[in-house]
């Protein structure tokens, strides 16, 4: 069993140093970096169908006349919050990795799982309301499918990212942030999703490829 | 540390610790709230504007979540997101310490107790399937449908080839993988002890839920569950959509978990190049599991979309395609046959020299020979898709892609060969099912390219010819892989031996039940009878009930088979510590196998194979060795 490499973040701000990356470092950011590969292969099965229904085009049923994507705002607003989530993690985890600064890392990570949370808040709100019927062709269930999917990943990720920050709160740090760097790669994995969905979803469809 | 000072924590009784009891009892009453207590006409769901899809979806979410509380899965994670301390007990059960036959119903994190369910899950799981199989082929004895109308045929067709395959995919992976992956490559534990675990309730609960369609009308679509049929299913097809999207979940995880443990946790010396082939096998295993799982995840959750919330990602007339569909799930469903064959090739390979008393033939071409069938199999999805309209210009480029997975098939085969040659050849049980691998294998390859060429194939394809070519491939190879390690790793496991006599018995009449039904079943597909019906033409009867009667043969090989695992378990006769006086590492530590398989991080000095060498395969006990040579790199 791995030992436990915790301890009061007051002890990691006077022993701050670089450490060499133990096994279960390694490990960390080895499962991170295979568990986002495999979430792309899962996102591109979905990103495969807005190519191949839309050069399809079945019975003209890709965009039917009338159909058009949700508030722009919202779109715009769930990929700013989602970046913004990610750019306060990164922001945090830099100046707690680098700097010792835990009382910065600790607010960061708040501010990260208040705007993820919110993030989550909106994309149901787009669900819900979408503004078009959910049998209104192949953009219309792409784009429920793609954002229902996206909207679990989040919800995920803010659960863990509020459990990392009550962790932080009560000191319990990893001690050369090897974890705390794991989450940051897979946010921005996450970020970079949120992105391409919004591309994906609300911009490209519009200025159709065929 | 407790096991350390020989001093354990006093535990609190067994029905108030979490287990699997508790797990189902909890799983299934939370599915019967929701279906039938929520979920039922002029009830609280429907009364909100629920479907009876949507309804099923929450009934099987609600049994996971509840079936995952009951199994205490989540107790740590929220004690420590939460930051409180875990207790030394618990730490303790979770890693097995304490012993006993309960640790094979918890949640256990020892990947020798994991290895143990994955393998006695999948043997259930086979006797299941293997009693569908029989009811489909008495069904079959007469051109008419006697004892089954022929949508319930269709359900057991569909219930048989999803059990089968969800199974299949972690036959050698889940069972040999999780057990034995450590101890080949000198390691204390597998990388995620908890991902690990997960994986395999993940695909018990796969297993389980499948039957459960039949409550709900079953469903008929085969176990490719084609979109646009899926999206018109009965109720019955949200358990096909749950069973692969847990066993998708599951097998990705076991990939992750395999792929870093190989990669980041082999003792020092234990270079690629000495890695058994087993160990190699898995690994290409574990990469495409962990890479073409989640696409299977991805379109079935898509079908559960298109059935729950009517989108119409493969109606055509709501700008859906049923291509897109094919197209994407052949994507996975081709790395699949991999995922299930290639692991077997590893453990045939492993077999053979002990049994030959040589060292593997070409160990190198071998290791070539199955990461290039990993990396082909990734180019040949569309020959599933050559009667179904797809574009002519595209028929060439994948007929040969396909028919050059011939050629790493070859060096696998070449490394078999070379082996047996001029060995002193022992014809232990298994032994006897590590060479049958080869003839079932190659018969499966021959069919096959008569299916992946297209003039043959327009004739061939839906027939009987694809499904004994494909019988050949999952059960010839895989199945009787399965079986040569449980002959071959029985000592280590339990301490004891199987009967041999027993063994002969199963496997004289499981080789020649098996042949004679995919034989005959390949001589139907050629007299055109075609795949998925319970009625056929009369003239077909002759050669139907030839291939029942085989079949049944080969279900009965399966009672010695059982009797002799389950008696030997118990009072089968004693094995030495290394029967096979094999040099591999797995054979170096004791039985039982201690919680941390060794007592320190062995020193590798040399390979599994090397049978002229004097030198043991590593020093076990490195800090005790004085002059210790050095490992390699």
């Amino acid at each position: 069993m791995a030992e436990s490499t915790q301890f009061h973040s007051d002890a990691a701000e006077q022993a701050f140093a670089p450490v060499p990356r133990s096994l279960d470092d390694r490990l960390t950011l080895l499962s991170v970096r295979m568990f986002y590969i495999a979430g792309s292969f899962f996102f591109a099965s979905f990103y495969f169908g807005l190519v191949y229904l839309q050069i399809m085009n079945l019975n003209n049923m890709w965009l039917p006349h009338g159909i058009d994507h949700p508030p722009a705002w919202i779109g715009v607003s769930e990929v700013v919050l989602v970046l913004l989530a990610g750019s306060a993690y990164f922001v945090g985890q830099w100046f707690g990795m680098y700097r010792g600064n835990f009382s910065l890392l600790r607010l960061m990570l708040w501010v990260a799982s208040l705007l993820t949370v919110v993030a989550v808040i909106i994309h149901i709100y787009e669900l819900h309301n979408p503004g078009f019927s959910l049998q209104g062709g192949g953009y219309v269930s792409l784009f429920i499918a793609i954002e229902t999917v996206f909207t679990i990943f989040l919800v995920v990720t803010a659960l863990v990212l509020i459990g990392v920050a009550i962790r932080a709160q009560k000191g319990l740090f990893s001690r050369n942030g090897i974890a705390v760097a794991g989450f940051g790669e897979y946010f921005g994995w996450l970020a970079g999703v949120a992105l391409f969905n919004f591309l994906a979803l609300y911009v490209q469809p519009f200025f159709p490829i065929a | 540390m407790a096991v350390a000072t020989g001093v354990m924590p006093a535990r609190r009784s067994w029905l108030m610790r979490p287990n699997m009891l508790w797990a189902f009892v909890l799983g299934i009453a939370a599915f019967v709230f929701v279906v039938w207590g929520l979920g039922h006409d002029g009830g609280l769901l429907p009364s909100w504007g629920l479907e009876i899809n949507q309804i099923m979806f929450l009934g099987y979410g609600a049994a996971i979540l509840f079936f995952f509380i009951g199994l205490g899965v989540f107790n740590e994670p929220v004690k420590w997101l939460l930051g409180i301390p875990i207790s030394e007990e618990e730490e303790l059960e979770r890693y097995g310490a304490y012993g006993g036959i309960d640790r094979y119903f918890r949640y256990t994190l020892d990947h020798k107790v994991i290895g143990i369910q994955y393998m006695v899950t999948i043997l259930a799981a086979f006797c299941l399937g293997g009693f569908i199989a029989m009811l489909i082929r008495t069904e079959l004895l007469t051109p008419n449908a006697r004892f089954t109308d022929p949508e319930t045929y269709l359900s057991l067709v569909t219930e048989h080839s999803v059990i089968m395959l969800v199974m299949a995919s972690s036959i050698i992976i889940g069972s040999f993988g999780n057990y034995f992956i450590p101890l080949f490559i000198g390691s204390k534990r597998m990388a995620f002890p908890r991902i690990e675990a997960l994986s395999f309730w993940l695909f018990l609960l796969a297993i389980v839920i499948m039957p459960t369609a039949l409550f709900f009308g079953g469903s008929q679509t085969g176990w490719t569950g084609y979109a646009p049929l899926a999206d018109q299913m009965h109720a019955g097809h949200d358990a096909y959509i749950t069973t692969w999207a847990l066993a998708g979940t599951a097998n990705t995880l076991v990939g992750i978990n395999l792929v870093a443990t190989i990669w980041l946790m082999r003792a020092p010396g234990m270079t690629w190049s000495r890695m058994n082939l087993t160990c190699w096998s898995v690994l290409v295993g574990a990469i495409l599991d962990w890479l073409a799982m989640p696409i299977m995840v991805a379109v079935q959750s898509m079908v559960g979309f298109d059935r729950a919330l009517l989108t119409g990602l493969f109606v055509p007339v709501q700008g859906g395609s049923a291509f897109f569909y094919e197209n994407v799930f052949w994507t996975f469903g081709h790395p699949e046959v991999y995922i299930l064959a290639i692991p077997g090739m590893g453990i045939v390979l492993d077999i053979l020299p002990v049994f030959t008393r040589r060292p593997i033939y070409a160990y190198r071409a071998a290791v070539v020979g199955m990461l290039g069938i990993g990396l082909l199999s990734w180019f040949v999805w569309q020959h599933h898709l050559f009667v179904s309209g797809l574009t002519p210009g595209l028929r060439p480029f994948f007929m040969f892609s396909t028919e050059m997975i011939s050629f790493p098939t070859g060096l696998v085969f070449l490394a078999a060969l070379g082996t047996l040659y001029g060995g002193a050849i022992r014809f232990k049980t298994a032994m006897l099912f590590a060479v049958a691998f080869f003839p079932d294998f190659l018969l499966g390859g021959f069919s096959g390219i008569f299916v992946s060429d297209v003039p043959s194939d327009v004739q061939l394809h839906g027939s009987y010819w694809v499904q004994a070519h494909f019988h050949f491939i999952l059960m010839g190879a895989t199945l009787f892989a399965f079986f040569a390690g449980i002959y071959f790793w029985f000592p280590k496991f339990t301490g004891r031996r199987l009967n041999e006599r027993l063994g002969q018995v199963h496997f004289w009449l499981m080789w020649i039940g098996f042949n004679g039904t995919f034989i005959t079943l390949a001589i139907v597909g050629i007299m055109g009878m075609s795949r998925r019906y319970a009625t056929y033409f009369p003239y077909l009867q002759g050669v139907n009930v030839t291939a029942t009667i085989f079949a049944y043969l080969l279900g009965i090989s399966i009672i010695p088979f059982l009797w002799n695992f389950i008696y030997s378990w118990g009072w089968g006769e004693k094995a030495e510590e290394n029967p096979y006086q094999s040099r591999s590492l797995e054979w170096q530590v004791p039985t039982p196998i201690p919680v941390d398989n060794f007592e320190e991080i062995p020193l590798v000095l040399s390979g599994p194979y090397e049978y002229w060498s004097n030198q043991p395969m590593a020093i076990l006990k490195p800090s005790e060795s004085a002059g210790t040579p050095a490992a390699g790199n």
